[in-house]
């Protein structure tokens, strides 16, 4: 993440208002920032979703293409993830400076998606053992400032509830040669994905005795280590990591209390995101300027 | 592992005619041992060697079973700083691991891959809390793992060789690392799970929801742990009961590491001495 320097007496400052359960824009421990989220930018993508979470700005699109099916799982599609910090975000990022940031978010993101429960990739299968859709998810980072896998993950959520596949039909059987007939977008035969079982990803920042949930680049500095838990709408955990240079107690009291806050806020947030996504898709906004 | 960045590759089209072998969920009900003889909690006999590579300032050598991995640590180098701003009081631990290309069923890129560099960045995480960082400020040091035989744990096996490496190397460190793994499918579950056990959790058996892998990276002494790595679908408590058992399962492996180390340390102090003698 980009480095803020802070003086000890604003590291002290933050950690008696965190003691006392308020932080410095006046939430409580565990309260996201405000979060904005608009679907369908990107004319050239399947589906997009933009999350601007306080000074965190992510532009997720998923585009689908027509692959082969790899042989240890002929019924299955894929799913690709790739992340780029651009150098938009902070001059840190410039050339190959964001390059291991990236490859950290993109892992944790296939991890988070690995499983079935998930995200079942058999319903992304057109003929089994030759042709397969893949899902080729490119996130964009355009500022950076805390929270970043928070954002992606639910930018990434928001896109796939975007995304429209055409529906594909299989013409001609003569043997060896297939064709595939896609349905134009203009006939409206396109079919939603089952996104409901996506996780998002939360991250606890540990600070002292207390867990902060979504914290700002500045607390992200005070505090010594971190948790990034994937949860999933019913109340199942993903994938976690341990990022950085920090270290737990392998105390269960202390992991009771990190697992049950990450999931508790989890099915909140994986609650409202799908209560903001259905209302963005029935109200279907006007147009608006592309950063506004 | 220098990378070609001028000649683009094409797309792969040859594959290995042969499948990783995959288990049979049936099997395991049966007489509750695994399919190489094991218990569920029963741990792989640990072959640790300190000192195989010559040429670097620390190294070891593990073998669980089939899984072979080597690792060694050179000599702390100054680190090229991109930012004159960026000179802070802490040294850097550079991870680079590897997977051989021939250490799986299908061949792997001589070049880094995507899990080549996620394993990377999941071991310096668990290293770095170890490692005494502040006292090589500004130098980094270079630990590079190879994975020369994958059978499952990998991870968990480079954790510990590389902690290991790390003492052999004399870098100053807190506490010796160590690596350990499970994998559970439903009420099912493999501590030091095999390549096959691995695959079969994380795909999940039909009907079972609760299924995964998770590597645990774990400083015995000061009961922290530093990497918590998992992937699959599991409810929060059946996962704290599985972090509580992380202490008693490490002190074996830690006790292992520490007598090897012992010995090695011994055995150079006896031929220093012997070679005064000569003299």
């Amino acid at each position: 993440m980009a480095d803020i320097l802070l003086s000890e007496a604003e590291k002290t400052f933050i950690l008696h208002g965190v003691r006392d359960n308020v932080r410095n824009d006046g939430r409580s421990c565990s309260e996201f920032r405000p979060i904005e989220l608009e679907l369908g930018l990107v004319e050239n993508a399947n589906g997009s979703a933009r999350v601007r979470l306080a000074n965190t700005d992510v532009l997720v699109a998923v585009k689908c293409e027509i692959d082969n099916p790899s042989s240890n799982f002929p019924d299955e599609g894929k799913l690709d993830f790739f992340v780029d910090c651009s150098a938009n975000a902070t001059p840190q990022f410039e050339g190959k400076g964001g390059e291991q940031l990236a490859v950290e978010l993109a892992a944790l993101m296939s991890r988070a998606y690995q499983t079935r429960e998930s995200f079942n990739l058999s319903t992304l299968s057109i003929i089994k053992g030759m042709k397969c859709w893949k899902l080729c998810i490119d996130v964009l980072i355009l500022e950076c400032g805390g929270s970043l896998i928070d954002a992606i993950s639910m930018g990434t959520k928001a896109a796939l509830a975007d995304t429209k596949i055409p529906k594909v039909s299989v013409i001609g059987s003569d043997e060896g040669s297939l064709e595939l007939e896609l349905a134009d977008e203009a006939d409206g035969r396109e079919e939603p994905l089952d996104w409901h079982h996506a996780p998002c990803l939360v991250t606890l920042n540990k600070l002292e005795d207390s867990l902060l949930v979504d914290a700002s680049a500045e607390e992200e500095a005070c505090c010594a280590a971190a948790l990034i838990v994937g949860v999933s709408p019913n109340k199942k955990i993903t994938t976690t990591s341990i990022p950085g240079h920090g270290s737990f107690l392998a105390d269960s009291k202390v992991f009771t209390r990190a697992l049950n806050l990450a999931v508790d806020v989890g099915v909140k947030l994986n609650t409202a995101l799908e209560a903001a996504i259905k209302k963005h898709q029935t109200l279907k906004p006007p147009p608006r300027g592309f950063l506004d | 592992m220098p990378v070609d960045h001028r000649r683009i590759q094409g797309p792969e089209c040859s594959e290995d005619y042969r499948k990783p072998k995959n288990l049979d969920a049936a099997l395991l009900k049966k007489g509750g041992r695994r399919a190489d003889g094991r218990k569920c909690g029963e741990q792989r006999k640990i072959f640790l060697k300190p000192g195989v590579v010559s040429q670097a300032k620390g190294s070891a050598y593990i073998e669980l079973d089939h899984t072979k991995v080597i690792c060694s640590v050179f000599d702390p180098r100054e680190k090229a700083s991109r930012n004159v701003e960026q000179q802070t009081v802490r040294g850097e631990i550079f991870c680079e691991f590897k997977f051989a290309s021939f250490s799986g069923v299908q061949r792997r890129s001589h070049q880094q891959e995507a899990d080549d560099k996620e394993y990377s960045l999941l071991l310096k995480n668990a290293l770095e809390p170890a490692v005494c960082l502040h006292e090589f400020p500004n130098f980094q040091v270079d630990v590079q793992v190879l994975v020369l035989q994958d059978d499952g744990s990998s991870l968990a096996a480079a954790i510990t060789c590389a902690g290991l490496a790390l003492a052999d190397a004399a870098v100053p460190m807190y506490d010796l690392p160590v690596g350990l793994s499970k994998a559970f499918t439903g009420d099912t579950e493999f501590y030091d799970p095999t390549g096959a056990e691995e695959r079969l959790c994380l795909r999940g058996v039909d009907g079972e929801s609760d299924h995964g892998v998770f590597t645990v990276g774990f400083l015995p002494t000061f009961n922290q742990v530093s990497q918590l790595f998992h992937s699959g679908h599991i409810s929060p408590d059946r996962f704290e009961k599985m972090i509580s058992e992380v202490g008693t399962l490490a002190a074996e492996v830690h006790k292992a590491v520490q007598a090897i180390l012992l010995s090695a340390v011994k055995s150079s102090i006896d031929s220093s001495n012997n070679s005064k003698l000569l003299l």
